[in-house]
């Protein structure tokens, strides 16, 4: 069994940033989800449940992220003003490609936090997230793979 | 470079950074990497490495589950079309785990004995969507309590594979 020297007070610090870094990369893609699940309602017929209730998840979780990352010292990130969409959402199938993207760039960020995270709190919440955004990309018609969140990468 | 082509990267930028995350996954490439890694099995006194624990019972899990979607194919070859697009995860969850490292006890290099399976296709069907559940809730565990970043992040995906499972068997 190989032994792990003592992290320098340098090497801790350089790792405390690449949490909080991933922590608000996490967190601009809450807010970017915020608005692409309103992008995603005004294009589902039926009301748009579904996407509702999606865009409320979110804006939970990005209120959730928002106070641990100020609780780990950091500045939140903010939602930006507008953002591009990757490719133009104009009927229903366009929105639940969109919708899917959304969660699997999600997931994505979330896995980089588990790996990252300075606190139990965030590593708890960033595995849920992971999970979550699993589930939510095949309830908009994503198909299951073997590495959410590191698909790729393992 | 025009006005115009800059506001369109500017806008590509944007995306980039709010929806795809591409800096921050290669600083997450490097701490997948960086997990210390045991040279050889312990022995079976050696107090185990809490890691080499939780990735010894994530093995077995996936072994576990295995052997419960071979039993089910078996016992029900109409099920195969829908379980065996899922059981090729298992596989890929099974070696990444080994992949990182020796284990003691033979590393779980056998597979788990066949289980039960239920009387009739739908139950049995049921029974495959509980155990990815258990299966997933129990990663989220280790997850939590892995110490190495990449064993961490490789539970995480592997608990989010499996809850998905239990999702489309449902």
């Amino acid at each position: 069994m190989t032994t792990t020297p003592a992290p320098t007070p340098s090497a801790s610090a350089a790792s405390a940033d690449a949490g909080v870094e991933a922590a608000q990369a996490a967190l601009a893609g809450e807010h970017a989800c915020v608005y692409g699940y309103g992008v995603v309602g005004a294009h589902l017929p039926d009301g748009a449940e579904p996407a509702h209730a999606a865009l409320a998840a979110h804006r939970s979780r990005r209120d959730e992220l928002t106070a641990l990352i100020g609780d780990a010292g950091a500045d939140p990130v903010a939602a930006e003003p507008r953002y591009a969409l990757p490719s133009p959402v104009t009927d229903e199938a366009s929105a639940q490609a969109l919708a899917v993207l959304l969660e699997e760039r999600l997931g994505a960020l979330y896995a980089d936090v588990v790996g990252t995270a300075t606190t139990p709190e965030l590593r708890e919440f960033a595995v849920r997230g992971v999970v979550m955004a699993a589930v939510q990309a095949l309830a908009w018609g994503g198909a299951p793979t073997a590495f959410p969140g590191l698909d790729g990468r393992v | 470079m025009s006005p115009v082509t800059q506001r369109v990267d500017e806008g590509r930028r944007r995306l980039l950074a709010l929806v795809a995350g591409a800096p921050v996954l290669a600083a997450a490439l490097a701490a997948c990497g960086a997990d210390p890694r045991p040279k050889a099995a312990p022995g079976p006194r050696a107090p185990l490495d809490a890691d080499v624990k939780l990735r010894w019972r994530a093995v077995h899990s996936e072994q576990t589950l295995l052997a419960l979607h071979a039993a089910t194919v078996a016992a029900y070859p109409d099920l195969a079309a829908r379980l065996q697009p899922l059981t090729a995860h298992h596989d890929e969850h099974l070696a990444a785990l080994r992949a990182d490292g020796p284990l003691p006890y033979g590393g779980g290099d056998g597979t788990a004995a066949a289980p039960e399976v239920a009387a009739d296709p739908a139950a049995a069907l049921a029974a495959v969507a509980d155990a990815e559940r258990a299966a997933a809730d129990a990663c989220v565990v280790a997850a939590l309590a892995a110490a190495g970043p990449r064993l961490a992040a490789v539970l995480a995906s592997i608990a989010a594979s499996e809850a998905g499972h239990g999702v489309v068997l449902a």
